[in-house]
């Protein structure tokens, strides 16, 4: 079921962000945008307190949409960080690393359990950590001669 | 004979004592004071002096001075003298203020056309609305009153005037600066939004 729930997620950033969605259709940065608009004409016509006004309302819009923005930058990351990890993990066990490097494979299997559960949480830093921990373990495994 | 002399002589008696009775004046008396002349050039005078009014005709106001002076040299002593003394001052004083106050009037016109205009060109009217009206009711009355010929009413508005168009300014110019202010960082955390949004979809 994570699986399944991860895979949408990354479906869906993947097609907002790869895809050529960009950040800045995003509905806080237009409403800032609009409200920095209309505290020029505000200013233009010597209503001071209005322009005021709308500025400072553009500027809790404007910090939403960063706050949305880096949010989606990060979970885009910790997608990407965890589809690379579990990629390297099921290559590592189909080469028959979980026995040749039985150690590190568990120790892998284990922080990849953690960065999805992170993710799950929405701790995309602590996902892209634990993604690039799984990265590391399995950095030296590989594919016995034959 | 005897009874004419009898009615003869108390009629004569009766005209000496009648006669006798009220003396011709000897002492003629002065005129009155003038009061209400001596009163009216020094309310003037003090009028010119309050406004430093007699630099505009120096020789006018030089020549009232003079006649005011004699005014008061004769003052008790020669009333009718000082009576026409008094009504020349009068006439100096008043032709001085009659040229003089229109002049002085428009220069503090002019001055407070300049602040005005200052607020004016800042948009006070918009920003600081009410406050904005308030003085321009001032200013209109002081060219109403200038308009009916009362200079000193004239002078005291436009004083009140200036005073509110300058308080009007300064309000309106901080709330312009707050707004700017505000509007700057807005536009510089936009910018710096889309930087960010640049860097991540650059990557």
């Amino acid at each position: 079921m994570k699986k399944i729930i991860l895979a949408c997620i990354g479906i869906l950033l993947f097609t907002s962000l790869a895809c050529g969605q960009s950040l800045l259709d995003n509905a806080d940065y237009r409403k800032a945008k609009e409200l920095q608009r209309l505290a020029e004409q505000a200013m233009a016509e010597g209503d001071y307190d209005q322009a005021y006004a709308y500025s400072e309302e553009a500027k809790e819009y404007i910090a939403k949409a960063e706050e949305v923005a880096v949010r989606r930058w990060l979970q885009y990351r910790a997608y990407n960080w965890n589809r690379q990890a579990g990629d390297r993990l099921a290559y590592v066990k189909a080469i028959g690393g979980d026995v040749t490097y039985a150690d590190a494979y568990n120790q892998a299997a284990e922080r990849f359990e953690r960065a999805q559960q992170a993710f799950e949480a929405e701790n995309y830093e602590q996902s892209i950590t634990y993604a690039k921990e799984v990265m590391a373990l399995l950095e030296d495994v590989r594919a016995a001669p034959k | 004979m005897r009874k004419t002399l009898l009615l003869l002589v108390p009629a004569a008696a009766l005209f000496l004592i009648v006669s006798c009775a009220s003396p011709p004046e000897t002492v003629e008396e002065l005129p009155e004071a003038p009061e209400k002349e001596y009163a009216q050039a020094k309310e003037l005078r003090q009028l010119i002096d309050d406004y430093d009014l007699d630099a505009a005709s120096p020789t006018a106001y030089q020549s009232a001075e003079e006649s005011f002076q004699e005014g008061e040299a004769a003052y008790g002593k020669d009333n009718a003298a000082a009576k026409t003394a008094f009504q020349e001052a009068i006439k100096g004083y008043q032709d001085v203020i009659s040229d003089a106050f229109p002049q002085l009037v428009g220069r503090r016109q002019s001055e407070v056309d300049a602040v005005k205009q200052a607020a004016d060109e800042l948009k006070a009217s918009v920003a600081v609305k009410e406050k904005y009206a308030a003085a321009l009711s001032i200013y209109d009355q002081a060219a109403a009153a200038r308009e009916a010929g009362n200079f000193e009413e004239a002078l005291k508005l436009l004083d009140e005037a200036e005073e509110l168009f300058k308080a009007v300014y300064a309000e309106a110019k901080v709330k312009k600066e707050r707004a700017e202010q505000s509007m700057s960082e807005t536009g510089g955390s936009i910018e710096s939004f889309e930087d960010i949004v640049e860097e991540i979809e650059g990557q």
